[in-house]
């Protein structure tokens, strides 16, 4: 097993390794590059995004500290009953909701090329489940810990940095075997199910978590006691015994994982991972389409095809030009009703907050965190069809428009239900709070900007690298309306959306109907 | 098969020219100055190793990917220049096609149909579906298709259009022989109704010859000519097997063949 444990992980390690030079190309440094001024680039690069994860966490910090110590005492004291009291309970409804995932399909999820170089050779499945359980939990851990850590300050309830020093560290440090204990857990129910064939094929064995938890209320301090050490551990009241104890536990389950996952299929493995990764798409679908099994993962060993019988409920009505464009792109959006209440929640938190930072104005650092999170991470859903025509070569030849006029059909209903629920939103809080027009026009002015700018990347408006040109469509448009609304006021930042939103508009018109992929 | 109506565009120009075709890759030169051209009507078969820039050559004169530098004109209108209105006159068809994950068969074909506006167009769709063997699957979604069943439908949508042009990046791979044998017929159709159709592939069914072969090897064009041109250039009898064709073409040109 050892053997095999050095073969997965120099395996990962490649990965790791050629996806992080995948990254450091977006962004112009060439591995492969010995020249001087690439390595000095790669420097200045290490640099920055040093400084830049610095400030960043400086800022999140400052802010969680404030936070807290605006709270007065008797708020901060409810505050810390709340969390004593709730917090215990979430994370064993989490403990409780991922063992559920992992019964109903394999914790354990494996990519085409694994399914082909690993599950194919005869790898010991141990250290192909504890390569991938530990992966896991490192990727939940990097975010529990950072988001621990802000908790913990936010609750100490002090003033300055020096005041709380490096205290919190072992408090958010709790997080790592309270992690490793949750999903731990699962991964255990999900491995003991893999390995006996008689459990895949019970379809509501996902149904023991919920039963396992019924004594919770009669016996609460067996069921909160993970929970409960955390929330110590936040509230500065860390306790050491318990937190090894937690860790002594969660490294148990791990060496009983060893043991379970010896006997997992990784034929059923295969099987689910294959469904899982069409998932989200297919029960969208599912839900429309009559004659489809409503829950495909149970099903998946015995039907490892999917096949989806039966007419779709809503069809694509008789038009032509214009008209079968549009009609294509509001059947998409509503077949996929997910991707629109996600599409109209992304856009309507992203537009309510940048147009609450123009209206009411924000220090600067609050909103160039806001502008580095759109950058990295622009809601998508409005631009979903238009993405997907502009990644599909093949089809985008069929549809004989310029890539304006597509951008139009394909979001026209995503807009549409997007400006109804706006205004609906503000006819109803308007009656009971002084939100004013601007603030809608603003709000509103920035979903067209996002639509836009996004657009402008995915058509390929300019030549540049994708990574850079979302920095300048996406980053340049957004700051400057920002800056303009910061510094004139709300009507001029519409004003300079709007003339943004035409240059964006035209170049968007001028682009390539068709991308490379 | 009914008698396809393809309407070619009106010039004495060649349907495709491709002149000095470049394509780089970083420092890899994919494509090194290829040039050719296609009239309506013809029907060719480009042929090459694995690697040898047939798919890339596709690609570059449908416009999906940008050439480092020469021209390629359909119907007498530059690529680079009047960009939407040459792409009108050809349809690419990828070894790979995707479809939407939302349509099924059917809507695909609809959709289609309804942005080209392609009259009467529902009872040419039954019968493409029903020719390749797809028509008790035109309510399923394409995700659910073997790789043959898609490489199918994407035919269906474009010969539904009926492109001047139809290029098509391994077309007889993804299919079993007779559908293969079939599509080859179905091409030859086509061709007489004035399509010109410029396909890649590695085999052929046995005893068919194009009208003309464009050979490749290493990004070069080694070899452009009717298969009796060919013969005789390359000191080969009559009617040669594609393999022989280009083993010859690239034992001429001098490099390795390899076994």
């Amino acid at each position: 097993m050892v053997a095999d444990l050095r073969f997965l992980l120099w395996l990962r390690r490649k990965q790791l390794r050629h996806s992080i030079d995948y990254w450091l190309g977006i962004v112009g440094y060439e591995v492969w590059d010995r020249s001087i001024s690439n390595r000095l680039y790669g420097i200045y690069l290490g640099i920055f995004l040093g400084l830049w994860l610095l400030l960043m966490w400086s800022l999140a910090v400052y802010e969680a500290m404030h936070a807290g110590a605006r709270l007065s005492a008797s708020a901060s004291d409810r505050l810390h009953t709340f969390v004593s009291d709730v917090l215990p309970w979430v994370v064993l409804g989490g403990a409780v909701l991922l063992a559920i995932r992992a019964l109903r399909g394999s914790p354990l999820v494996l990519t085409d090329e694994d399914q082909t170089y690993v599950a194919g050779s005869p790898v010991d499945r141990s250290a192909v489940v504890l390569v991938e359980f530990v992966r896991r939990c490192w990727q939940i851990a990097r975010l529990a810990v950072p988001l621990a850590t802000l908790v913990a300050v936010l609750l100490a309830h002090r003033v300055s940095t020096d005041e709380i020093g490096l205290s919190v560290i072992p408090s958010a440090l709790v997080a790592i075997p309270v992690v490793g204990l949750v999903w731990g857990l699962a991964w255990l129910a999900g491995m003991v199910r893999l390995g006996h064939p008689a459990l895949v094929r019970v379809q509501v064995l996902w149904l023991v978590p919920l039963l396992l938890v019924l004594p919770a209320p009669v016996v609460p301090g067996v069921f909160r006691w993970p929970g409960v050490v955390l929330t110590r551990a936040l509230l500065g009241t860390p306790s050491a015994l318990a937190a090894f104890a937690v860790a002594g536990l969660a490294a148990a389950l791990a060496a009983a994982l060893v043991y379970a996952g010896r006997r997992a299929s990784l034929t059923v493995v295969g099987v689910e991972s294959a469904t899982a990764l069409r998932l989200p798409s297919v029960m969208e679908l599912g839900s429309l389409a009559s004659g489809v099994a409503p829950v495909l993962t149970p099903r998946a060993p015995r039907r490892p095809r999917i096949t989806l019988g039966g007419r779709p409920l809503l069809g694509l009505p008789s038009a032509t030009g214009l008209g079968m464009l549009l009609a294509r792109g509001a059947l998409v959006t509503l077949r996929q009703p997910g991707a629109l209440v996600l599409a109209l929640l992304g856009t309507a938190l992203f537009a309510g907050s940048g147009a609450l930072m123009i209206v009411h104005g924000v220090p600067a650092q609050v909103w160039l965190v806001w502008l580095t999170l759109v950058i990295m991470r622009p809601p998508r859903g409005l631009v979903a069809v238009f993405a997907a025509d502009q990644s599909t070569p093949f089809l985008r030849q069929f549809l004989p428009v310029d890539n304006l006029t597509l951008l139009a059909v394909d979001t026209a209903l995503a807009l549409g239900v997007v400006v109804a629920v706006a205004v609906a939103a503000w006819a109803a809080l308007a009656s009971v709070t002084a939100v004013s027009g601007w603030m809608l026009g603003v709000a509103l002015a920035l979903a067209l900007l996002l639509a836009l700018s996004q657009a402008a990347v995915l058509a390929r408006a300019a030549t540049w690298d994708p990574a850079l040109a979302r920095i300048v469509f996406v980053g340049l448009g957004f700051g400057v309306v920002l800056l303009v609304g910061e510094h004139v006021d709300a009507a001029a930042a519409v004003v300079v959306a709007a003339l943004i939103a035409l240059v964006l508009a035209a170049l968007i018109r001028g682009g390539r109907r068709v991308t490379a992929t | 098969m009914d008698q396809p109506e393809v309407v070619a565009a009106q010039t004495d120009v060649s349907l495709l020219r491709v002149s000095k075709l470049r394509y780089a890759y970083g420092r890899d030169v994919i494509l090194h100055d290829v040039s050719f051209r296609v009239d309506g009507g013809e029907l060719i078969v480009l042929a090459g190793r694995n690697g040898a820039g047939k798919s890339t050559l596709l690609r570059c004169i449908a416009g999906w990917t940008s050439v480092t530098s020469g021209t390629v004109q359909v119907a007498g209108r530059s690529l680079e220049e009047a960009e939407r209105e040459a792409r009108r006159q050809l349809i690419l068809v990828p070894d790979l096609p995707i479809f939407y994950d939302a349509l099924t068969a059917w809507e695909h074909l609809r959709l289609v149909a309804g942005a080209n506006r392609i009259p009467t167009w529902e009872a040419q769709a039954e019968e493409l579906l029903g020719h390749f063997g797809l028509w008790e699957d035109r309510d399923d979604y394409p995700f659910t298709y073997s790789r043959g069943m898609r490489y199918k439908l994407a035919l269906c949508l474009a010969l539904l259009v009926e492109p001047p042009l139809l290029l098509l990046d391994e077309p007889l791979g993804p299919l079993d022989p007779v559908s293969a044998d079939q599509l080859w017929r179905d091409l030859g159709v086509y061709r007489e109704a004035g399509m010109a159709i410029l396909l890649s592939s590695h085999q052929l069914p046995a005893d068919e010859q194009p009208d003309r072969y464009l050979l490749m090897e290493q990004g070069e064009l080694v070899g452009d000519g009717t298969p009796a041109e060919l013969c005789a250039r390359l000191d080969l009898p009559e009617r040669p097997t594609l393999e022989a064709l280009l083993r010859a073409a690239i034992v001429e040109r001098g490099a390795p063949v390899g076994r």
